[in-house]
């Protein structure tokens, strides 16, 4: 559905994207993980034709890419991207910015009141968005998003400024479109609500995928415990650490249950739990883990 | 989607209460000039026949009575004579719309006197009495036009159908082209303040100006229409509606002839919406470029202003003509033609140019559309 090829992007001295490639098909959410300033949103802006690539091409549908206007056009009735808060309409109503993106990609609004109850915003989506508040406006930007009901949409920050309960309600929104054949990326600072509807989480690092976490396949399972860098080195004197074992942020070792006979598993658990057991967890690596493997 | 693209951009149009200011202001526009059109010292038919058979007793003092011993100075003062006689018919025959016809042929004969003056080289005239061959060809096409159609002489000055040509010449030129780039001057503002909401739409850059450009020139036009309805009624109640088939001297190529008033005002708003159509898609264009709204219509006016800053520090700046054209009222009079001292700047010539114009701008916008998918070479460290 959407192939990426040799991507680059630098200004001035920095290189944003550098020869990024990347595939993604419908029914996928990929998780776009990387602090502030490290091309999240320049890759959004490339993949909507926004901002123009140094070199490669970004492909849609396996045949439209940005050759012309026409094609743009073509691509941009398959693609959404999610708009800003600041840049709603003070003067219309949450309906009329709803009816725009429905009616604009579906030619109708039919669809617009079962998204307006699903969101919960029948109590405000009447009045003009200056008297919204954040949450209300963040909510109101993913129901245009729906409403514009598109292939493929492109969601940055997604979860600003909204509380549990929304999280909650927009995380169960994308489960629901990703079943619907939709392909979505999400750049979310709310890293563990990605582990919960995310396929993939891409992780993005001088201007490359520097990993690739997939939430569909088996993964590797770890003991997990909360250690301080002296507890970490005391512990490197007395025991052999696997070679595959991690150390993250300096507070969290991770060490592979896999490759590990089930007496070994057996003696490593309990040597943890001896030294450090109320810290000890067992599972996967998940996105915090991992975003604090690359970014600390 | 492209319907429902003008849609919304019909909504945020009227929403735009920067435009219905101006809107206002068109529409007051024509009942308030009207309190000083009214003021105004126009001269009625019957004031320039007073003032040409007043002119006689001049004429008849400073003719040379030696020349009338001659034969050629005897005919021309008959001439002068019939003349006289003509006029005073015709100050006779305005107090009566029943002589109408006898008005029309007296005038006719009386300017072919005028004519056969010129031709003998106005000799024993002194110059300040000699009619003009253009105002002889202007009077001509006057009389002729009211013979053609059996049009009633309308005398009043101040009647609705009279106003209403005037008024739309007086707001013509620069008035017109501020009140169009003050309006389409918000054309491209939401799609830069909003760009997230907009940006994405799948409609093309060429489809959101014609929407744009449509959609702002019927505001402009429902604006006029309001204001030409509220004026023509406002000056109808207090003077009359006058008669709209009632003729207005037209220039073209060089002459003049009359048409009807209808024609006269669909000739000015058809070039009001030709002129609306290309100030628009510039302002479109130089906002492209300058990313300003103010830049925009302050360029343009600079722009439409520098033909008249030429010729008044006497530079020449004729290929600077078209933008002079804007000025339609005067282009339609004959006015600009003498002012530019150019027989050809008609209203053919005008409209000519405006669409030329126009199609000029629209091929640049889509070249530069064009331009935006051409591939560049790469560009590390490229300037943001």
């Amino acid at each position: 559905m959407l192939k990426l090829s040799d991507l680059s992007i630098s200004y001035q001295d920095k290189i944003v994207l550098d020869h990024l490639n990347f595939t993604a098909e419908k029914g996928e959410i990929i998780g776009v993980a990387a602090p502030n300033g490290t091309g999240k949103t320049t890759l959004f802006n490339i993949i909507a034709n926004y901002t123009k690539p140094d070199s490669g091409r970004v492909l849609i549908d396996g045949k439209y890419t940005y050759r012309n206007e026409k094609e743009e056009v073509l691509i941009h009735k398959l693609l959404t991207t999610f708009p800003e808060q600041k840049d709603l309409f003070d003067e219309l109503s949450g309906t009329a910015h709803l009816n725009l993106y429905a009616s604009m990609w579906n030619g109708s609004s039919k669809h617009v009141p079962a998204i307006i109850d699903k969101l919960q915003m029948t109590h405000y989506v009447k009045k003009k968005t200056k008297t919204y508040s954040l949450g209300m406006r963040q909510r109101l930007c993913f129901a245009m998003m729906m409403a514009s009901d598109t292939t493929v949409m492109l969601m940055d920050e997604v979860m600003n400024g909204l509380d549990v309960t929304n999280v909650a309600l927009i995380s169960d929104c994308l489960s629901e479109m990703k079943s619907k054949g939709k392909l979505i990326f999400v750049a979310s600072h709310l890293l563990e609500n990605l582990d919960l509807y995310a396929d993939r989480v891409i992780f993005l690092k001088e201007g490359k995928i520097v990993h690739e976490q997939r939430f569909t396949e088996d993964r590797d399972i770890y003991l997990k415990v909360e250690l301080n860098p002296v507890g970490y080195d005391e512990l490197k004197t007395t025991v052999e650490l696997p070679a595959a074992h991690v150390y993250i942020a300096e507070h969290l070792l991770c060490i592979p249950l896999d490759g590990l006979t089930l007496p070994e598993q057996t003696r490593w658990v309990e040597q943890i739990l001896g030294q450090f057991g109320h810290n000890l967890t067992v599972g996967p690596l998940g996105t915090v883990e991992y975003y604090e493997k690359y970014y600390s | 989607m492209r319907w429902n693209y003008l849609l919304f951009e019909t909504k945020m149009l009227l929403h735009n209460r920067k435009n219905w200011l101006l809107g206002m202001a068109v529409i007051l526009f024509f009942p308030i000039y009207f309190l000083q059109y009214s003021q105004t010292d126009i001269e009625t038919l019957q004031d320039q026949k007073n003032v040409e058979a007043e002119q006689f007793h001049s004429i008849f003092k400073a003719f040379p009575e030696e020349m009338r011993a001659t034969k050629e100075g005897q005919e021309i003062y008959d001439n002068l004579t019939e003349q006289a006689s003509l006029i005073n018919m015709q100050r006779f025959y305005l107090w009566d719309e029943e002589e109408n016809d006898s008005y029309i042929a007296d005038g006719l004969r009386l300017n072919e006197l005028r004519l056969e003056l010129h031709d003998a080289g106005n000799k024993g005239i002194h110059p300040n009495y000699i009619f003009s061959k253009e105002e002889i060809h202007k009077e001509v096409a006057l009389l002729n036009y009211y013979k053609k159609h059996n049009v009633s002489i309308v005398p009043n000055p101040f009647v609705a159908s009279n106003y209403i040509p005037a008024a739309l010449d007086t707001i013509s030129g620069l008035p017109f082209s501020l009140l169009v780039l003050l309006i389409g001057s918000s054309m491209l503002l939401h799609d830069q303040q909003n760009r997230s909401v907009m940006n994405g739409l799948p409609v093309s850059f060429l489809q959101k100006i014609f929407s744009k450009v449509g959609i702002h020139l019927g505001q402009i036009f429902v604006f006029l229409a309001a204001g030409i309805g509220i004026g023509s009624v406002y000056v109808a109640l207090k003077t009359g509606w006058g008669s709209f088939t009632s003729p207005v001297l037209l220039y073209s190529g060089g002459n003049f002839s009359a048409v009807s008033t209808v024609h006269y005002v669909l000739l000015q708003l058809l070039a009001f919406l030709l002129i609306s159509f290309l100030l628009l898609v510039a302002s479109i264009l130089v906002s492209s470029l300058t990313k300003n709204m103010y830049a925009t219509v302050l360029s343009i006016v600079f722009l439409l202003l520098l033909p008249t800053l030429l010729l008044s520090a006497g530079i020449d700046a004729s290929w600077l003509r078209p933008l002079a054209m804007i000025d339609i009222g005067a282009v339609l009079s004959g006015e600009a033609a003498m002012r530019y001292d150019s027989a050809s700047t008609d209203y053919l010539r005008a409209l000519s140019w405006f669409a030329g114009l126009s199609l000029v701008m629209m091929a640049v916008l889509y070249m530069k559309t064009k331009l935006q998918y051409t591939p560049h070479p790469l560009a590390p460290g490229k300037q943001n």
